[in-house]
């Protein structure tokens, strides 16, 4: 049956159809591109940490290095809540170190968001403040709250 | 000491083990010829980088993690091989700077110790 011979209510149902799949093929597609957002998001978290800690370890640790990485950070504590949509959890051909348990332990993860947003911003105040000892402190107390959440909702790596 | 900032002093000693992971395998695949040697220097400084850090990771007598307590009890022996690690990874590294692969590839085996410290230092993977 070619399209010319289609009567007019088959024909409107055909471009429902259409239609209907082209609008739902960026929703088909946005699970794959929030997982992307969140990798990107952490790995540039990650890195940021490395560059405070390493910055921390230097001889004669530079205020503009900490400062630079502190404010990666909270950026980072502060989009980290919207890394996580429902639907963008591990599923088979889909690569994430993501536990289901995220969504289904919701209040105790953001709990542990919530922490991790928190020592953030106790990171940022010691880093104003200037003096190491204390901004090492808070460093290593925000990494206790990275490692707290990847204690239960994240896949160990190695 | 705050529970916080215990796990946190695990916590880098993981993030530090997971970065001569990372840094290993590559250089492992520029030593086999399977990646370029551009970043040969890259490479070998960041494991040298990370070797200098690991010993005052450990310092800290916090147990935690994958540590088995002999990190303490024998921290003589322990720190001795991180001591090693650092001194062996920095001539790497020079070698590295210098873009001498065949020296490089040459050292690896007596530079990065993994297995060895591994064996008698590291617990078993927890169960998911």
């Amino acid at each position: 049956m070619t399209i010319d011979r289609l009567k007019p209510a088959k024909l409107r149902a055909l471009a429902v159809i259409v239609f209907a799949g082209i609008a739902a093929a960026p929703l088909l597609a946005a699970p794959a591109d929030q997982i992307r957002t969140r990798i990107d998001g952490y790995r540039d978290l990650g890195a940021a940490f490395k560059t405070l800690n390493d910055g921390l370890r230097a001889p004669s640790p530079q205020p503009a290095v900490l400062r630079a990485a502190t404010q990666r950070i909270r950026a980072a504590a502060s989009h980290q809540y919207g890394w996580y949509p429902a639907g963008s959890g591990p599923r088979p051909g889909v690569k994430t170190a993501a536990k289901p348990e995220i969504w289904t332990q919701g209040p105790r993860f953001r709990q542990l968001q919530d922490g991790f947003a928190a020592q953030a911003g106790a990171l940022e105040r010691a880093v104003g403040g200037g003096n190491v000892a204390a901004i090492r402190t808070a460093a290593r107390s925000l990494g206790g709250s990275c490692k707290a959440c990847h204690d239960q909702f994240r896949v160990e790596k190695n | 000491m705050s529970k916080a900032e215990a796990d946190g002093i695990i916590f880098e000693r993981q993030n530090l083990m997971l970065q001569f992971d990372k840094d290993a395998e590559l250089l492992g695949e520029i030593a086999a010829g399977l990646k370029p040697k551009d970043k040969l220097a890259e490479v070998t400084a960041s494991i040298a980088e990370t070797a200098a850090a690991s010993k005052g990771a450990f310092e800290p007598r916090v147990p935690g993690g994958r540590a088995k307590p002999e990190v303490w009890s024998n921290w003589a022996d322990y720190s001795r091989r991180l001591d090693d690690l650092e001194k062996n990874t920095k001539q790497l590294a020079e070698f590295g700077a210098k873009g001498d692969l065949t020296s490089v590839t040459n050292m690896l085996g007596g530079a990065l110790q993994c297995k060895e410290c591994h064996d008698v230092y590291r617990g078993p993977k927890k169960p998911a």
